[in-house]
């Protein structure tokens, strides 16, 4: 006997669909034209087809078992509460996600992101940019959406059901990616900052281009591999298998040491796939905005007051920095007296210090010892794609010297001479970020100083942002003018 | 005639005088800054046509009882006045009677030797679009103007940024000795900091004595 009846589901569900739509209609009210239009019609899509699921299985169960009502009432619970899980996913999942958006959209910075990510994603997208109170930057991708959770009801689904939902499947084309950056509200204001997005970014060419696939599987290293499954084998499972009183068991005794391996094995994988991403979207990044990504980073972790310790899902920030410092150096800085490279030379022993010194142990010890093995082939393989549009020293010391130089005079660098043509041309976005990170590095007093003295810092630094924010959405209009 | 000479004419032209097609071309390519510069026809004689950006700020009902300017600091403004953006593509609705801030979607920087005036273009004021009151801009000034927007129709208006609203009228000064300094270079319309003004001090002062 189930402690809540059917009755009582179908309303509730009834109920929990008129309100999820309803919400559905109210937010996209609240959101322009064009933002989200694929995202809110897979939402309705999921929700037509948990209605037409349920009123449809209810129906077929009425006939299956009009002379079991015990049964009866015990099928349409069970396959409400299939709906009302997709629908509890719908509220709790999805509509948070819409909701952030309406409450401001970064529409001035949206269509350069949108514009960068079509060089290197060849599937459809849509971009949705999520702020979250969570000081956190994340991707979050979904693959055919709507799609994936109407098969979810295929599953429980009779033939004619089945028909109907595949239709509705059918009968709707959506993009084939449903893409989220989210990315902390505080820093909003900052298009410094919110360099850290290309990082995001970086996980969503990587997922479209499977990048990671080509990388793995990679062979772990022997020595540490097998000093971990020594020390795991030894090391007394708690709460498992001993009784009070009698010896401590290990992991050994309970599973053996070829089980322990295997687990080993599972486990430093898991760790290993997460961190060769991380590395991909870092090298992706630096390689498309170049020492912006490093610069922004570097903040972020420095807010983040992040321990110089790796965690399951990624590397440790030092060994990060280190790589990113790296690989910007193979790019071609750091070989002159510019300020620029005066700025990165200084930073690179000390990162290099910091990666020393974290601290590996168990799964991190040997996929760290495995990524630093296989680094030159990792990186090899990761950097073809993207190396058309490197943004390595010679591109920056064409571009960022003439945006910096108006940006440094108070002028938001929407446009710059074209020494070639004698015609001014909407200025890079990529140049106008790395400006803004040089200026704010190498020469902020002489920018401040075009204030009056009672403007607070803060304040001025809020205006250089602003300048960057203005010459990004007004270079983009212009770019798409021309 | 060189360019040259064209320099040393201006040089001598007197101040208020209004500067021509020919010589705005040249200034936008050296000291003078309207970026972007969407279309070339954009540049007239005495003349830059100047278009409607994406950021307003816009009136909204508040609890506040009345206006009192000495007292009104960022933080009361905002009580009944708000921000928003319009993306591209999308518009915003300006009813009869009502009025909105909105902004230039051109960055302008004036050399210390050029001011100019904002004006509405005629085309929208026939219709009842008013754009500007404070229409004064001083010669080294810099950001996107703060426009005020006013319909003073009797029907809705909508607002398209990038429409080219108004024009702005540039003339010979004085030049400035030096830059002057910035409270703030603004890229979007700004809220009023009439309260800063030091003379409601004077005038408290003042009240007083007299009392």
């Amino acid at each position: 006997m189930q402690s809540i009846d059917q009755k009582t589901y179908l309303e509730v569900f009834e109920q929990k669909l008129h309100s999820i739509q309803k919400l559905i209609s109210d937010l996209e009210r609240g959101l322009p034209r064009g933002i989200s239009d694929d995202f809110i019609k897979g939402l309705k899509l999921i929700t037509e087809a948990v209605e037409t699921f349920l009123r449809r299985r209810v129906a077929n169960l009425k006939a299956t078992f009009a002379s079991d009502p015990k049964e009866l009432e015990a099928q349409t619970a069970f396959h409400a509460k299939v709906a009302l899980r997709i629908l509890g996913a719908i509220h709790q999942q999805y509509l948070p996600l819409l909701h952030a958006e309406t409450q401001r959209n970064e529409y001035l910075i949206y269509p350069s992101i949108d514009r960068a990510l079509r060089l290197f994603v060849a599937d459809s997208f849509e971009l949705t940019l999520v702020p979250s109170f969570e000081y956190n930057y994340a991707f979050e991708g979904k693959e055919n959406f709507a799609s994936s959770e109407i098969r979810l009801l295929e599953g429980h689904s009779d033939q004619g059901t089945m028909a109907a939902l595949t239709a509705l499947r059918n009968n709707t084309t959506l993009k084939r990616w449903i893409t989220f950056l989210h990315f902390p509200v505080a820093d909003r204001d900052s298009a410094l900052n919110l360099c850290v997005l290309a990082h995001e970014l970086g996980h969503l060419v990587d997922e479209a281009n499977k990048i990671y696939e080509k990388l793995l599987p990679i062979e772990l290293d022997k020595s540490s591999f097998d000093e971990l499954v020594n020390v795991r084998c030894k090391t007394p499972a708690a709460g498992m298998g001993s009784k009070p009183g009698s010896p401590q068991l290990t992991f050994e005794s309970i599973f053996t040491k070829a089980g322990v391996r295997a687990q080993c094995y599972i486990s430093c994988n898991e760790f290993l796939e997460r961190w060769i991403r991380e590395i991909i979207a870092d090298i992706l990044a630096i390689h498309a905005i170049g020492p912006a990504s490093y610069f922004a980073f570097n903040d972020f972790f420095a807010y983040m007051g992040a321990a110089n310790t790796p965690s399951k899902s990624h590397p440790a920030p030092a060994f990060r920095l280190q790589l990113i410092l790296e690989e910007l150096k193979g790019m071609g800085y750091m070989g002159s007296l510019s300020e620029i490279d005066s700025v990165l030379s200084a930073a690179l022993p000390r990162v290099e210090a910091g990666a020393k010194s974290a601290i590996y142990k168990d799964e991190a010890k040997v996929v760290q010892e495995t990524i630093k093995k296989g680094l030159a082939g990792l990186l090899a393989k990761i950097r073809p794609v993207i190396s058309g549009y490197s943004f390595n020293a010679s591109a920056y010391n064409e571009t960022v010297p003439k945006v910096l130089k108006k940006l440094k005079a108070g002028i938001a660098p929407i446009e710059v001479l074209d020494d070639r043509t004698g015609m001014m041309t909407p200025a890079s976005v990529v140049a106008i970020l790395n400006a803004g990170w040089e200026l704010y590095k190498t020469d902020i007093a002489g920018f401040y100083s075009q204030f009056r003295a009672e403007v607070p810092k803060m304040e001025r630094l809020g205006n250089l942002n602003q300048l960057l924010f203005k010459a990004v959405e007004a270079s983009e209009i212009l770019r798409r003018w021309k | 005639m060189t360019t040259d000479n064209h320099f040393a004419k201006e040089q001598h032209l007197p101040e208020g005088a209004v500067l021509s097609r020919e010589t705005l071309v040249r200034r936008l390519k050296d000291d003078l800054v309207i970026s972007p510069i969407l279309e070339p026809s954009q540049v007239g004689d005495g003349s830059v046509d100047i278009s409607l950006g994406t950021r307003f700020i816009r009136p909204r009902r508040s609890r506040m009882p009345m206006i009192d300017f000495p007292k009104l600091d960022k933080d009361k403004v905002r009580t009944f006045q708000e921000s928003v953006v319009v993306p591209f593509g999308e518009e915003f609705i300006l009813h009869p009677r009502s009025f909105v801030l909105g902004c230039t979607f051109e960055f302008i920087a004036l050399p210390l030797d050029i001011c100019g005036f904002v004006l509405s273009r005629s085309s929208y004021g026939r219709a009842g679009l008013l754009i500007a009151t404070a229409t004064f801009v001083h010669p080294g000034w810099k950001g996107c103007l703060t426009l005020e927007l006013e319909n003073l129709g009797e029907i809705p208006i909508i607002l398209h940024p990038l429409s080219a609203v108004g024009q702005l009228v540039l003339l010979n000064a004085t030049k400035l000795p030096k830059p002057p300094e910035a409270k703030i270079i603004p890229v979007g319309p700004t809220f009023t900091t009439i309260n800063e003004d030091p003379r409601w001090k004077k005038m408290e002062a003042l009240s007083t004595k007299t009392t």
